[in-house]
């Protein structure tokens, strides 16, 4: 790694030369010194060439060297460093496609879901304000993985991050599902892992959309609001998505008897629009053909592409939908365990078998289709 | 006065730089590729520079190749078929970030095989085109930049683009005077 010897008068004059590096998300980051950077790597458990994360377009390597400096900055402990790797390790699957998601005008941040014992060890939040700030693992955890996509995959803004508007997530975007308040099984128990085994999650989204209902609501109220969130147009797509229910609105659904399943399998049915809808709003190619006005199409591939998870504080009617930004399945999520020794698990089906990426006219295929 | 030794968050990258494909003396009875990448008006540009560059230089064959998805790069199986089959290509469109990108990998990666390959991106991905070339060790790779967007044009509107790409792309595939 390159090394930059300067001469300041304080520690804040080592922070501005980072801005003027060009190093860091706009706000202040923790000046990557060789001694810090030293003890990080000494604590972390990499080869300092081993490669985490690969871009083919950009024929990028990201080493575990440069992940470490980059964790440095964003504000880390060394023990939040396994977490990022993990996050790393799942972007790196080829179904992820991290070119697309990092480059694209639509613009989504990558957005991790951690599960398993290590939220505890961690102290991470996954009560009152999970999404937001004040929890120095989440934030710091989230904020490093941007850094490593700015740094090492060149993702500056009007560069090689193309979005058009992006949103706040990009600065950081991590919490932990709050098992303990949910009453089903966790995201990562359904995704194949051991609930003894921690996890991250990865999917490529836009911001989140609200479920928002008052409180004293019955089950029949809460996915009547959730499928129409799921319908919307805005965000329509064979995609995947995030489906974070707060502990109140779980606990409505679970003790009105429903299942993570039957939960999915209704939001799936009933987030169908028609293919007529998706093409006047420019979702779907024009023109509109005969039968477009009955032939539908769900927010999804299967039911089980709606990633339902728990978080939030006790109180509170608020729910999130984090829809996959694509036109199209260009990216999938990706759920890696944090022992380094583990793979990575993608979605099935992943976009190997998508009809459409972004742009591509086979979007408008009749794949999902209903009569 | 303290001082302080700063570590690079950059990832260093230093692979060979490749060398660009010479270009032809002329396009009279050439076999020219068109690698379109899916993305709408990319065939149909393509085609309308095909006719351009047949009335303006007795190009011989055209051989059309299309992407299924215009955000991932190239299969090797259809980069071997215009490495065997032509004797330059034409890649279009980047008009989105994560196809620009690729458009321009694509150019490269032709490139690198021997084949001059003229890509067309939209002018608000020119800093995108500009940074993977500089990636890819050859920053002083030239490209078509069009108004952008292309994919909304038809008629008049789409030939007059594409005359305007014929220009670029013949002075992107033959010598420098």
């Amino acid at each position: 790694m390159t090394v930059l010897e300067i001469e300041v008068a304080d520690c804040s004059e080592a922070i501005e030369r980072c801005h003027a590096e060009g190093w860091t998300d706009g706000l202040p980051v923790v000046p990557p010194t060789d001694v810090l950077v030293d003890r990080y790597a000494a604590a972390s458990a990499w080869a300092p060439d081993a490669v985490l994360l690969r871009e083919p377009v950009r024929g990028v390597e990201v080493t575990a060297a440069a992940v470490i400096v980059n964790c440095v900055l964003a504000g880390c402990l060394p023990e939040h460093l396994p977490v990022v790797g993990a996050a790393l390790r799942a972007m790196d699957h080829p179904d992820f496609r991290v070119h697309i998601a990092v480059s694209s005008t639509g613009g989504p941040a990558p957005v991790v879901i951690v599960n398993g014992p290590i939220r505890e060890t961690l102290g991470m939040n996954g009560s009152g304000n999970l999404f937001g700030p004040g929890n120095r693992a989440n934030s710091s955890i989230g904020r490093a993985i941007r850094l490593v996509l700015r740094n090492c995959l060149g993702a500056l803004p009007g560069v090689l991050d193309q979005a058009t508007q992006g949103w706040f997530g990009k600065f950081s975007a991590c919490f932990p599902e709050r098992e303990e308040a949910s009453p089903w099984e966790p995201l990562h128990v359904r995704r194949g892992f051991p609930a003894s085994t921690s996890t991250v999650t990865v999917l490529a989204t836009e911001s989140s959309h609200s479920v928002l209902t008052r409180s004293g609501v019955t089950a029949d109220m809460i996915l009547f609001t959730a499928t129409d969130v799921l319908r919307t147009l805005g965000s329509h797509s064979d995609g995947q998505g995030y489906l974070v229910f707060s502990p109140e609105h779980a606990r409505i659904l679970a003790d009105e008897g429903w299942t993570v399943p039957a939960i999915q399998a209704h939001l799936f049915d009933g987030s169908r629009r028609t293919i007529a809808d998706l093409r006047r709003g420019g979702r779907l190619d024009l023109p509109i053909i005969d039968g477009d006005d009955v032939r539908t199409r769900p927010r999804a591939r299967v039911p089980s592409d709606i990633l339902v998870a728990v978080g939030g504080s006790d109180a509170g009617c608020c729910s999130a939908w984090f829809p996959s930004w694509s036109r199209g399945r260009a990216s999938v999520a990706i759920t890696a365990p944090v022992a380094a020794d583990g793979p990575a698990v993608s979605s099935e089906p992943g976009p190997a078998d998508a009809p459409g990426l972004g742009d591509d006219p086979a979007a408008g295929s009749t794949q999902g289709v209903s009569a | 006065v303290i001082t302080l030794r700063l570590v690079s968050p950059l990832a260093p990258h230093d692979g060979p730089s490749p060398v660009l494909a010479a270009r032809p003396t002329s396009l009279a009875g050439a076999v020219v590729g068109l690698l379109a990448n899916s993305k709408a008006n990319s065939g149909e540009i393509l085609d309308l520079i095909a006719a351009e560059l047949v009335a303006r230089h007795g190009v011989a064959e055209v051989v059309r190749v299309m992407k299924p998805h215009p955000s991932v790069p190239a299969a090797e199986d259809s980069l071997r078929t215009l490495v065997e089959q032509v004797d330059v290509v034409i890649t279009a469109i980047g008009d989105c970030g994560s196809c620009s990108t690729c458009t321009m990998h694509d150019g490269l990666a032709l490139e690198k095989r021997g084949i001059a390959t003229a890509v067309l991106l939209t002018e608000p991905f020119t800093p995108a085109g500009r940074a993977i070339a500089a990636l890819d060790g050859v920053p002083e790779y030239e490209f078509a930049v069009l108004p952008h967007p292309t994919a909304g044009l038809a008629g008049d509107e789409l030939v007059a683009v594409a005359k305007l790409a014929a220009n670029q792309v013949e002075s992107l595939l033959l010598p420098k005077p």
